[in-house]
């Protein structure tokens, strides 16, 4: 019974959203460039990755869209860089073949999330800070733009460069001394141990933090491609990243130094964790197990890490991407842990070759998952 | 007094919505706030030496990039890892704009918020962004 309303209330959510869009720009003069704005703007929150997907089981290759599509709708400020978010999202993979794909879930939502629990706090006084501001805005002004403009434009007056340079130089000497690199278009200060930081490094008003934090409270529906298995999931989570690379230490040891490739210096890892209640009334593979404990409590946890194997050049370097997720179901009925889906865990490791190549891995099982199983992925990443 | 014209909102039609009541910066003021952006994308100053995008990218080059040229899109990141990385995103930007003396010109969290869309935007050119910002800060 639940399974058309709660359908009709997630289309009724996605039109409604578009219509709060269309409304927006209604108002407008230019009402009918508004609409095709408010389809396109409410459209490009989709991003899709073609794939071709095989299970280790022997049970055949397929291909595959994966997609996901995030929109903010409503945004208000708590306090500092804190603020109230609502937004509505969907992800998923679309399989010609979804038997052959045996940990796919699909997720659609609303969600309340109240962004940067750990805000970064003030280095220095609203005085100082003020200062600091309209002193970086003069160097950049008068120097350090016309600088960069300079390499710019193909040919370069070196006397000028060294009169900004110079004149710079003066007005940040309380800071260090001032290095100009045109190579990297930067400009970089040394203190007195030596220590050299890129120089409007040195007039930050904003303490760096350790952690960046968020909290959610999502409402979800869950399901697998056919439709059979479906879950409505109330969640409250809490998810950050680690924005020190701790964690990458022992691979810089492996590698002899940091990555190579920027896109290897992600910083991280991601983590999240949260308490779900679910009601899953409506998916069929656990109602034929058991009858009892329709809505019960779920914990889920996760993790994401990416750092670089190895590499040559920053062109020719090896990316290793690990996922992983874990579901625990509080006081499952016995059938339910008999079919080992009372705790349900999912791996995945990418290798990312150069260029937009990548291998996949992918073992366990997802929430609405009967089987687990293990998956090669093989494809390319591209991004509409 | 002449009203000011839509097209130049881009595709999202909450930038859109707030341009109407943002004055008009000069044209130096919009080089200014662009080259901001530009250098926090390829050096943020936070702990790690990441960078947002190629930290050789030049501006004009950045100008002419794509938002998939951002290491969230390039990375293929989804869900709660794209979350964080489009969030800290906006938080770092907007804090490095006030460290240039770059405000929000009205709301903060609804400036952020018109980052972090124009942000998740695959594909949309990176000017869209830097547009976005614009019509957001002054």
């Amino acid at each position: 019974m639940i399974r058309p309303v709660l359908i009709r209330f997630f289309v009724v959510l996605l039109f409604s959203g578009w219509v709060g869009f269309a409304a927006t720009n209604a108002a407008s003069e230019e009402s009918a460039t508004g609409l095709l704005n408010g389809i396109m703007g409410f459209a490009q929150g989709l991003e899709i990755n073609p794939k071709l997907i095989s299970a280790l089981n022997g049970g055949g290759t397929t291909v595959g869209v994966e997609y996901k599509y995030e929109n903010g709708l409503k945004r208000y400020p708590l306090h500092g860089d804190t603020d109230l978010a609502l937004s509505l999202r969907s992800q998923g993979l679309v399989a010609v073949d979804p038997k052959k794909v045996p940990n796919d879930v699909f997720i659609h939502g609303l969600r309340l999330s109240v962004i940067d629990l750990w805000p970064r706090t003030p280095a220095v006084d609203s005085v100082a800070a003020c200062h600091n501001a309209l002193l970086k805005e003069r160097i950049n002004t008068r120097y350090f733009d016309p600088w960069t403009k300079e390499i710019e434009s193909g040919h370069p007056d070196k006397d000028k460069m060294n009169e900004f340079v110079d004149s710079a130089s003066r007005e940040l000497a309380e800071y260090g001394r001032l290095e100009a690199d045109p190579a990297t278009e930067n400009w970089y200060l040394y203190d007195a141990s030596g220590k050299r930081i890129n120089w409007d490094n040195a007039l930050k008003r904003m303490k760096e933090r350790t952690l960046f934090l968020a909290f959610d409270l999502s409402a979800d529906l869950e399901h697998d491609q056919s439709l059979t298995n479906l879950q409505f999931v109330g969640t409250a989570q809490l998810r950050g990243k680690l924005l020190v690379p701790y964690l990458d230490l022992p691979f810089e040891l492996l590698r002899g130094g940091p990555p190579k490739n920027w896109s290897n210096r992600d910083r991280g890892p991601h983590f999240w964790a949260g308490i779900s209640m679910v009601n899953a009334s409506e998916n069929d593979a656990r109602t034929a197990l058991t009858s009892d404990h329709k809505t019960f409590p779920r914990l889920n946890l996760g993790a994401q890490y990416r750092t670089e194997l190895f590499s040559i050049s920053e062109a020719k370097s090896v990316a290793l991407e690990l996922t992983w997720r874990f579901y625990y179901e509080f006081n499952a009925p016995q059938p339910i842990k008999d079919a080992e889906l009372d705790r349900t865990s999912y791996f995945k490791a990418t290798v990312l070759f150069p260029g937009i190549l990548f291998i996949e891995y992918t073992d366990g099982k997802l929430p609405t998952d009967v089987e687990g199983g293990s998956t090669v992925a093989a494809g390319w990443r591209y991004n509409f | 007094m002449k009203k000011k014209k839509s097209k130049k909102a881009g595709k999202n039609p909450k930038a859109a919505a707030t341009i109407a009541a943002a004055p008009q910066a000069s044209a130096d003021r919009v080089d200014f706030i662009e080259r901001r952006i530009w250098r926090f994308c390829r050096t943020p100053n936070d702990q790690s030496s990441a960078s947002y995008v190629d930290p050789l990218i030049t501006f004009p080059d950045f100008k002419a990039a794509s938002i998939s040229d951002l290491i969230f899109h390039r990375n293929n990141n989804t869900g709660p890892v794209l979350d964080n990385n489009v969030q800290e995103f906006a938080r770092g930007l907007h804090n490095h704009l006030g460290d240039n003396n770059v405000q929000p010109i009205g709301n903060p969290a609804e400036a952020r918020a018109a980052v972090e869309d124009a942000a998740r935007q695959v594909g949309s050119p990176m000017q869209a962004l830097l547009d976005v910002v614009v019509r957001n800060y002054r």
